[in-house]
């Protein structure tokens, strides 16, 4: 009888994680479609294809978030386990925080950087074997509502530092001024919320282990990345710090990110080096 | 929005004087003298954050050992990072980097070393002054109160716009002053027989704000001062079986430093911590079920769903409960200060041997410890992934019990060197015997300990309010638009023109829409 019982459990799990993958597929689809709506949008500059391509940015980001739901559903928790589903929910923080960006700051340059960040990493994960996207139970310490905060306000700003430095590039390219102030005001949306981040993280790991710092090497490598920020806000607001010296900066910064987020990854893997942070699959 | 208005330095001069003769020790007073102006300007903050995230990333990269003075002991984790010769620790690309730069500079602890202390220390004294001084240039700013501005001044601001209009400039800035007020803005005012000025600002206790986060990072580092273990915090470890007890948190954190120095330990409290259950959680929604053959939850990741530990504090003098709290991790006991948190747990496993013609034997062994099975001499370790037990759920919410399952694996092969893999041995659970080589292995019982970690850390309130001013700060001065303007209206040949100016490209248009761009 149990026996029929996991054959069935297992049955649902297989739908769940089909629904996702077409899912996925789907947003893949429109967010690489959309890359050509941008394409001709800055060479038209027409408003109307503008807004064609905020819609089909809007439709993928829904289809994208229909999927991270299947997936909670699936796997009981939000998913930022293993690098399948980091991946995932880094994709859907950008896909997010450039339609925010778009309607807000009135430009369709965060929605042109986010799809093509965003769809060429849905593409990625779409090719990792299927047993690197398989679910897994959280251990007892990761079943922690402050983590679950301190999970989303992480990657929001993660994905708010990848389209500035996507925006600091493009100025290094055009040097147009609005392009400059853009990659400014997204990092300075998105430093706020890494010191959240980090702030959360802290509260729980103190309710879970009793200790709120322990120079964990992803705990201190997202201190350096926010020093790095402070660093660049301090250069922009009180030295006055502008264009090309700026988006340098703003690079770095965001290579500190990268670092933070799968670099450590990949590094503590490679010479044999646990961190509590590091990603499974 | 570049703060141009407060970015003077408001340091005197100091520095030597050109034409006049110095000797040596008038030079050492001077640069000494210079160190507080030098300690707050950005430059030294720039290159001390600069340096902090340096040395971080060396200790986020490098293998790191807490609490330890000496380099030797753990010289082994680098031989692979350094390209050491395992043998002495050297060669001599290794030799110079290990010898020169990792243990000089401690590298190796980093966090612990006095270096760091030191650097984390400049960035406090410097946050601190620099909070300082934006303190006192707020309050010159925001109580600098002078509505008085030439159209210069006014189209110097970052956007700015003018135009002409019919009406007197004294009707004129009563009406944009109506205006000002329902958008918001406090509205100081000036005006002679021509003129008339008005001085606007909305949300400008953001000067303030940035006074707050400056120092909110200096409370942290307080916060965190007092929670090391060198001044008032303390941590620790405990294992208690189930049913049995030990002395609490603060007692062990006594017998440490007793045995440090060593002298003899008595306890001083009458307290004592005691286990009175414990028994692991496993829900369907994490395992989806047990698998028949093996009795053991299919997707078994060696952990539990949860852990739970009923405990009780009790006065053995008196008798008296003091605390009594199932916990499991993320929900702690605290009692007196100190918090006790479950971290691990940890088994002994009782196994029977029965091969007829041999008494039968008996073998126990601890989680992780290897043993050898009697009789049959099959040497084995079993480890978290291989036991399973407690309390199943199921998917509707209904509980039974689930009786302690062993894997047992076959070392042997491991240890002979003819395989990288042990050999599966079979499943061994409370009802279900195994049987290898005509030989009968029972699981008799399973002792169960709880792992706790012991903490008093008195400097987390001030750290839990360091972050949220620091949070506070930042989001009031990042997320919240403040605005400052000015707006004049004045006679110029028989017509009023109006200048208006500010930091944010909506100011302009708030007089634009109601007077008309000019040439309209």
């Amino acid at each position: 009888m149990m026996n029929d019982q996991t054959t069935a459990l297992s049955q649902t799990g297989d739908a769940f994680a089909s629904m996702e993958f077409l899912l996925i597929q789907v947003a893949a689809g429109i967010f690489l479609l959309a890359i050509l709506i941008n394409l001709i949008f800055w060479f038209t500059r027409k408003d109307a294809v503008g807004n064609v391509s905020l819609g089909a940015s809007i439709f993928a980001t829904l289809v994208l978030t229909a999927a991270l739901v299947v997936r909670y559903i699936n796997v009981g928790h939000i998913p930022y386990v293993q690098l399948y589903e980091t991946f995932f929910f880094t994709a859907w923080s950008v896909a997010v925080i450039a339609v925010i960006g778009d309607i807000t700051l009135k430009t369709r340059l965060p929605g042109t950087i986010a799809n093509l960040l965003v769809g060429f990493t849905l593409l990625y994960i779409l090719s990792f074997p299927e047993t690197s996207r398989e679910g897994h139970p959280l251990v007892p310490a990761l079943q922690s509502p402050w983590l679950d905060v301190h999970i989303i306000t992480a990657f929001l700003s993660y994905a708010g530092f990848a389209i500035s430095a996507g925006a600091s590039i493009v100025f290094l390219f055009n040097r147009k001024p609005n392009v400059d102030e853009l990659s400014y005001k997204l990092v300075a949306f998105a430093f706020p919320l890494l010191g959240l981040g980090i702030f959360l993280g802290a509260v729980w790991a103190n309710e879970a282990w009793g200790r709120y710092w322990g120079w964990d090497p992803k705990e201190t490598s997202a201190l350096v990345t926010w020093l790095v920020y402070a660093g660049y806000l301090h250069a922009r607001l009180v030295l006055g710090w502008k264009g090309a010296k700026a988006s340098i900066l703003n690079l770095v910064g965001f290579a500190c990110v990268i670092f933070t987020w799968v670099g450590l990854n990949i590094l503590t893997r490679w010479i044999e080096y646990g961190s509590l942070h590091t990603y499974t699959g | 929005m570049p703060d141009s208005e407060n970015n003077k330095s408001e340091s005197p001069a100091s520095g030597p004087q050109p034409g006049k003769e110095y000797g040596l020790f008038d030079l050492l007073w001077l640069a000494i003298a210079d160190i507080p102006r030098l300690m707050r300007t950005l430059k030294f903050a720039v290159w001390l954050i600069i340096i902090l995230a340096l040395f971080s990333l060396a200790g986020a990269i490098l293998p790191q050992e807490h609490l330890s003075n000496d380099p030797s002991e753990f010289a082994h984790q680098y031989v692979h990072i350094f390209n050491l010769n395992p043998e002495d620790g050297r060669t001599t690309f290794g030799e110079f980097l290990y010898d020169r730069i990792v243990v000089p500079l401690e590298l190796y602890r980093v966090f612990e070393s006095g270096l760091y202390f030191t650097l984390l220390t400049l960035l406090a004294i410097s946050s601190t002054l620099c909070a300082w001084d934006r303190w006192i240039i707020s309050r010159k700013i925001l109580s600098k109160i002078n509505p008085v501005a030439g159209p210069a001044a006014i189209q110097n601001l970052k956007h700015s716009a003018q135009g002409t209009i019919s009406e007197n400039p004294g009707t004129a800035g009563e009406r944009a002053k109506e205006i000002l007020r329902k958008s918001g803005f406090r509205v100081f005012e000036a005006s002679d027989e021509n003129s008339r000025w008005l001085l606007f600002r909305k949300n400008t206790f953001r000067y303030y704000a940035s006074v707050v986060f400056h120092f909110a990072f200096v409370i942290i580092l307080i916060g965190g001062l007092i929670s090391d273990d060198r001044m008032y915090g303390y941590e620790g470890m405990m294992r208690i079986a189930e049913g049995g007890d030990s002395i609490v948190g603060s007692e062990m954190n006594r017998m440490r430093q007793a045995h440090e120095q060593n002298i003899e330990f008595t306890p001083a409290s009458p307290n004592r911590i005691e286990l009175i259950d414990y028994h692991n959680i496993y829900r369907q929604r994490d395992f989806p079920g047990i698998d028949p053959e093996t009795g053991f939850p299919v997707g078994f990741s060696g952990m539990p769903s949860d852990y739970i530990s009923h405990l009780r504090i009790v006065n053995w003098d008196t008798g008296d409960v003091l605390a009594e709290r199932s916990i499991e991790v993320n929900y702690p006991l605290r009692y007196n200060g100190v918090a006790y948190y479950q971290t691990a747990y940890d088994y002994v496993i009782h196994l029977g041997v029965e091969v007829s013609g041999h008494e039968p034997a008996t073998i126990s062994a601890r989680l992780g410890e290897l043993f050898t099975i009697p009789i049959i001499n099959v040497q084995c370790i079993i480890t978290q992934r291989d036991i399973a037990g407690g309390i199943w759920i199921d998917s509707d919410g209904n509980d039974s019990e689930f009786p302690y399952r062993v894997r047992l694996l076959d070392f042997n092969p491991v240890a002979s060197g003819a395989s990288r893999q042990p050999d599966l041995l079979g499943y061994v659970s409370i009802d279900r015997p195994l049987t290898v080589s005509g030989a009968t292995i029972v699981l008799e019982g399973v002792d169960e300990f709880t792992v706790l970690q012991y903490s008093h850390d008195p400097g987390v309130p001030i750290v839990y309010l360091g972050g949220i001013l620091l949070m506070l700060g930042l989001t009031l001065v990042l997320y919240l638009p403040w605005r400052t303007g000015r707006l004049m209206f004045t006679r110029e040949d028989g017509k009023t023109k109006y200048y208006i100016g500010g930091n944010s490209e909506d100011i302009p248009g708030l007089i634009e829409k109601e007077f008309g761009k000019d040439g309209k």
